[in-house]
């Protein structure tokens, strides 16, 4: 006969075993052996009429006694309100998603044209360019500086003598 | 975790509640209203007996099928219908004992000097009734329904899930398994030592209901 009190893990293994047995958990094997066990063993087959009986007295549970009509009408209200929240701030959502989208698109307008003008103004401004409007200058230079006569090379440049360069006047 | 279409084709053969949901999915208000008449009794008396407050239980059990409408777009059948539905009960009871025992923390000394002498240990209770000096008598239903409610208040939380779920839902251990995100060895031995536990809770009224 088994003592399932002289061993903790015995006992642990046999209330295991017994609680497999009563869901209907074990296999044909091991229900085989169980069922062996039991028809040998007084204390196993009283450790399974007690779980068993503790077990049907979960039957004196209360179970919920609910207006089923009532329930589902509140539920139901309850969802239709979270849904109407729900499509309010999907609305405001797409709304600052499409502000923030027009804020986006013109930041990136207001970009491009600051962009596009930083350009203009580094090219117009770039060190070559000088040289490029100055090359009928450049390349009549030595001659140029046999010139002492300021007032002379003004009248020249305003007669429009040196192509490519703009007149004061202009 | 993905559910392959073999799988979600099988659940969706075998389970009608399923189909009830993949209606649910497609908007149909009506499928929605017969699952919450099928379940709402069974969800309302796990949730009360994991809460222990009526009202709570009720309004958790709203929660839940506020969930399961709002998830029904992502719902595909990988598990039996009541599985799944009862996982969300799983979580949503685990949210609300965080809740209360946050609450809890700052009433439990009011509640202590309150209670007198009962003991706040429901097991204690148990004990105290049952040593008592009352003389040997058959207990009414709600004398008896009352001493297994506070037997299944003495189990932890994950035991009296496992037990709710396998008493009432009649779940076998590879579905509790999965409604409680544990393994089914792990379910085997919470169930064995939940029985054991009821069993010495319950042990003075085994005999034929009878207060000793």
């Amino acid at each position: 006969m088994t003592d399932p009190t002289a061993h903790p893990d015995a006992k642990t293994e046999m209330d295991e075993l017994l609680a497999a047995y009563l869901d209907n958990e074990l296999d044909d094997t091991e229900r085989s052996l169980v069922e062996t066990r039991l028809a040998e063993d007084e204390t196993f087959r009283s450790r399974l009429d007690d779980l068993d009986r503790a077990w049907d007295m979960l039957d004196a549970l209360p179970k919920a006694d609910l207006d089923d009509e009532k329930f589902v009408r509140t539920t139901v209200e309850m969802i239709t309100v979270a849904a109407s929240q729900e499509i309010q701030q999907y609305e405001q959502q797409r709304k600052r998603t499409a502000i923030i989208r027009q804020a986006g698109i013109a930041l990136g307008i207001v970009a491009l044209i600051g962009m596009g003008y930083m350009l203009t103004q580094w090219r117009l401004n770039r060190p070559d360019r000088i040289l490029v409007d100055n090359l009928t200058v450049i390349e009549n230079v030595d001659e140029l500086e046999r010139v002492d006569n300021i007032e002379f090379l003004e009248a020249l440049r305003k007669e429009g003598l040196f192509t490519g360069e703009t007149s004061d006047e202009s | 975790m993905s559910i392959s279409e073999s799988t979600a084709r099988r659940y969706e053969l075998q389970d009608p509640d399923v189909r009830l949901m993949l209606l649910v999915r497609d908007d149909d208000a009506a499928a929605f209203e017969e699952l919450m008449l099928r379940y709402q009794r069974r969800v309302v008396t796990v949730l009360e007996h994991l809460v222990g407050k009526r009202d709570l239980a009720e309004d958790l059990a709203q929660d839940v099928f506020m969930r399961v409408y709002r998830s029904r777009k992502s719902y595909v059948p990988g598990s039996r219908f009541s599985t799944w539905l009862f996982t969300i009960v799983n979580n949503v009871a685990s949210n609300a004992r965080r809740s209360l025992a946050r609450r809890k923390e700052v009433q439990v000394t009011n509640a202590a000097e309150q209670s007198g002498s009962q003991p706040a240990d429901p097991m204690e209770r148990i004990a105290t009734a049952a040593s008592g000096m009352m003389p040997t008598r058959q207990l009414d239903k709600s004398e008896m329904g009352s001493i297994v409610r506070q037997a299944v208040e003495s189990l932890n939380e994950r035991q009296r899930m496992a037990v709710l779920l396998s008493k009432f839902e009649e779940m076998s251990y590879a579905d509790i398994a999965e409604t409680m995100g544990m393994s089914v060895q792990a379910i085997k031995s919470l169930l064995s030592r939940a029985r054991a536990n009821l069993k010495e809770a319950l042990q003075p009224y085994l005999q034929e209901g009878t207060v000793p």
